[in-house]
């Protein structure tokens, strides 16, 4: 069994651009999953403090 | 005894890859597997890629194929796999801007669920996808490949070349432009492109990175010296989460901005009345519950906005809609139907005076038209006139043509005094002289039998039912 690699021709000039493109829009990417787990955080601590509140009640 | 072996038929536009290719065996398709494609085909379905993307529809199933009996044995063979069929194979260069979209974003989807599984698709051509119906369905289960930390997307170039050049082109100048696809079938060279978009498309973010640099990148780095060294940058997977979600963005901002079609108005726009709209409704669906068997195909030529097809569909037939005008079959493709016939109506772009061919490597890759039939049934209603009259095709070629592609025809015949002839007759008065239904009824009597005639109640026009005549074209040879 041997491996294969690409069948097609890549062309040099487009995997430059797209490791260019990718690094600007990866930081897009990475910027909306930190807001989106800093988001899911906050909204944890809420919860927990809300469902606290509820056990506090006699 | 000696059992007969009988050499497999490849399937003419399957060779690139060497993974494996596709085959046709009795009637069925089947897919090989080479050893050269085992480990990343193992891991696709041990990962559970497949299992994810065939069970939301997003790539056709298939059944593992112990063994063929009767084929020769082939040592580069690791195992056959049995494709579930596509009713109609159609090509890009036949799709609608929806169609190419739906599919540009289906290659984007699977992409991004190919990461999530440890796999990358090595290559992006639109001929990977297939439509049942208005449903994208992604066909080469080879595509495939384990992701390796820092390799880049080889199918990044063709992904533009086959999808996001074309759309773009598409907006910015006409939709007819995705025809020339035909002649661009391994994608339009994007050096090209970029010098077609007006200058305003470089305001598009989007295309302004994959039109734009990613061509003068191409030019700047695509001439390779002799003897220099083969370097390449690495793409983490965060850089590639981000070229795939801006390709996503890309297409999903390309939209058309609204044209009138040529007959898109057909229907609220004829000297029909209700009545004989009703009318001629009725006659055809009586015509499709004649035919025996069951019409399991049926080719709706000049298919409009598919109220006909419906029919035909609503009868369990799996109907290709066709049409000249591609924003005809764009209304065709986003009209809302219910989920049962969705499936059941493909819309295609065809122009029967110039029917797609049969393209690439010894005409092989891509098949005619007419190659991808017989259809069981053929409707051409509200047709004649345009191929006799805007063509000036003699009856005689078109029941010749007709009868090459199916084995029914239900056609509608159009008298000269049908205000859509008068618009085509004009500046033409003395010609057509001929165009009479005595020599419609004698040149399609050549090719074919008359099962039923009926007048269209409330309109001068006739619906003709006729069978082909088994001399004149051997369908099932």
């Amino acid at each position: 069994m041997s491996l294969l690699f690409s069948y097609l021709d890549a062309g040099t000039g487009s995997i430059v651009i797209q490791s260019l493109i990718g690094i600007v829009a990866g930081i897009g990417v990475f910027g909306r999953k930190f807001l989106a787990s800093f988001g899911h955080r906050i909204r944890g601590m809420f919860s927990r403090a809300d469902s606290g509140n509820h056990s506090d009640k006699p | 005894m000696k059992r007969r072996v009988s050499q497999p038929d490849h399937d003419g536009g399957s060779f690139r890859d060497p993974a494996g290719f596709i085959f046709m065996h009795r009637g069925a398709v089947y897919r090989q597997i080479n050893r050269s494609g085992q480990a990343d085909y193992d891991f696709f379905i041990k990962s559970g890629l497949y299992g994810k993307l065939a069970g939301e529809g997003l790539l056709v199933a298939h059944e593992d194929i112990k063994s063929l009996n009767d084929i020769p044995s082939d040592e580069q063979r690791y195992k056959l796999i049995r494709p579930a069929p596509i009713p109609f194979i159609s090509y890009p260069y036949e799709w609608t801007f929806s169609q190419l979209k739906d599919a540009a974003l289906l290659t984007l989807q699977i992409q991004r669920t190919a990461l999530s599984f440890g796999m990358i698709l090595k290559d992006a051509s639109a001929y990977n996808v297939q439509f049942i119906g208005r449903r994208p369905v992604f066909i080469d289960s080879l595509s495939f490949r384990i992701y390796k930390a820092g390799a880049p997307w080889d199918g990044y170039k063709q992904f533009c070349e086959h999808f996001v050049a074309p759309l773009a082109l598409a907006v910015y100048s006409s939709p007819d432009i995705l025809k020339t696809l035909r002649a661009y079938i391994d994608g339009m060279p994007l050096l090209a492109v970029r010098d077609l978009l007006p200058t305003r498309a470089k305001l598009h973010k989007g295309l302004l990175a994959h039109i734009y640099l990613h061509a003068a990148s191409q030019k700047r780095y695509d001439r390779v010296e002799p003897g220099a060294a083969a370097k390449q940058p690495k793409i983490s997977r965060l850089a590639l989460e981000g070229l795939i979600s801006s390709l996503t963005k890309t297409v999903n901002r390309l939209d058309l901005p609204k044209q009138k079609t040529e007959w898109g108005d057909y229907y609220n726009d004829t000297n029909y009345s209700q009545s004989a709209l009703t009318a001629k409704k009725k006659i055809v669906k009586k015509y499709l519950e004649k035919i025996s068997p069951k019409p399991k195909i049926v080719w709706d030529l000049g298919a409009n906005d598919g109220t006909f097809s419906e029919i035909a569909a609503g009868l369990g037939s799996y109907v290709v809609a066709s049409d000249v005008d591609s924003l005809a079959v764009e209304l065709n493709y986003t009209k809302n139907r219910s989920l049962v016939l969705r499936d059941m109506i493909l819309p295609i772009i065809q122009d029967l005076a110039n029917p797609s061919p049969a393209l690439g490597w010894a005409h092989a890759e891509r098949r005619s038209f007419e190659q991808r039939g017989p259809a069981d049934a053929v409707m051409a209603l509200a047709l004649i006139h345009h191929l006799a009259i805007s063509n000036t095709l003699p009856f005689n070629k078109i029941a010749e043509y007709f009868a090459q592609l199916g084995k029914y025809l239900i056609i509608e015949f159009i008298p000269k005094s049908d205000s859509k002839i008068q618009i085509l007759l004009h500046r033409r008065v003395n010609m057509f002289e001929d165009y009479t239904q005595e020599n419609f009824e004698a040149a399609f009597g050549i090719y074919f039998t008359t099962v039923a005639r009926e007048p269209v109640r409330g309109s001068k026009r006739v619906i003709y039912l006729f069978k082909v005549k088994p001399t004149k074209i051997a369908h099932d040879k």
